[in-house]
């Protein structure tokens, strides 16, 4: 079983915004998130943010690690990782001290000139 | 077991709305404040703490230990953990033992656990129907799926 991905890690998520979600508004909070929905607002998170591949987040985000698969407007600033799936549209600038992002995303935006770019190409089904 | 037994046992189960909800298109961790204005469709369950309005088609089901400061509007709503603000929904609210609601609630049907604590008006959009009830379940086949 692969250890790389954010994703590997995640034990347990007790937040889940669903699809039909609309949210405007802050969210705080300490734990792992996962977003479907719709949000507009900030966030301050201590844990991973997952943004799924139909979520709309207009805003900006700070966690500890985020995972984009949908589209976001706004800044994205991570404690330790982003990681831009092939699905994603960003159109924002990005901080943290890893960023990895994959073939096929796409990135209107910068990418903070200290921290650490990969490339890659996802193989992988899920 | 008899056969009538069990059908009354059945019957019984799946009187109360939650005995109907099997899974949370959303929920709101432990933890987890948000703060803003929540609508959209599906089944909410919340254990955090939320402040600000929500206008939500399907069901809402405070936690023990929730907080919500701010109005409730759903189609159902069940309380456990302890509300300031206003609650209306379109079919039901049920209050359980322990719910604190400091608000007015309107619903056509408002059903109350003893021990359930609530100031505030109940308005009655048609005849509210107020069924106050004690808890006979054990906590533990009450308690919703994670």
């Amino acid at each position: 079983m692969s250890q790389r991905r954010s994703l590997d890690h995640l034990r347990k998520v007790p937040t889940i915004l669903g699809r039909e979600v609309v949210y405007i508004g802050v969210i705080e909070g300490r734990d792992n998130y996962v977003v479907h929905g719709r949000v507009e607002g900030n966030c301050d998170l201590d844990g991973v943010l997952l943004i799924g591949p139909d979520c709309l987040w207009v805003g900006n985000i700070t966690a500890d690690t985020v995972i984009v698969k949908g589209r976001v407007e706004g800044g994205i600033h991570a404690h330790f990782k982003i990681e831009v799936r092939p699905s994603a549209r960003i159109k924002g600038d990005l901080s943290g001290p890893l960023v990895a992002v994959a073939e096929g995303a796409v990135l209107q935006g910068r990418v903070s000139p200290d921290s650490i770019i990969t490339r890659f190409t996802e193989r992988r089904t899920h | 077991m008899t056969l009538p037994k069990f059908f009354a046992r059945r019957r019984k189960q799946r009187r109360r709305s939650a005995d109907q909800l099997t899974v949370f298109s959303s929920q709101v961790g432990i933890g987890t404040l948000l703060q803003g204005e929540l609508n959209g469709k599906g089944s909410y369950h919340i254990q955090g703490e939320v402040v600000g309005d929500s206008d939500i088609e399907g069901a809402v089901v405070l936690a023990a230990g929730a907080y919500w400061k701010g109005n409730v509007t759903a189609d159902y709503v069940q309380i456990a953990g302890k509300v300031e603000g206003n609650v209306a929904a379109r079919s039901k609210i049920e209050l359980t033992a322990t719910a604190v609601v400091t608000g007015d609630l309107s619903a056509p049907v408002v059903a109350m656990a003893e021990g359930a604590l609530y100031e505030g008006a109940i308005s009655r959009p048609r005849n509210t129907q107020v069924t106050r009830y004690s808890e006979r379940r054990d906590p533990d086949t009450t308690k919703l799926p994670a």
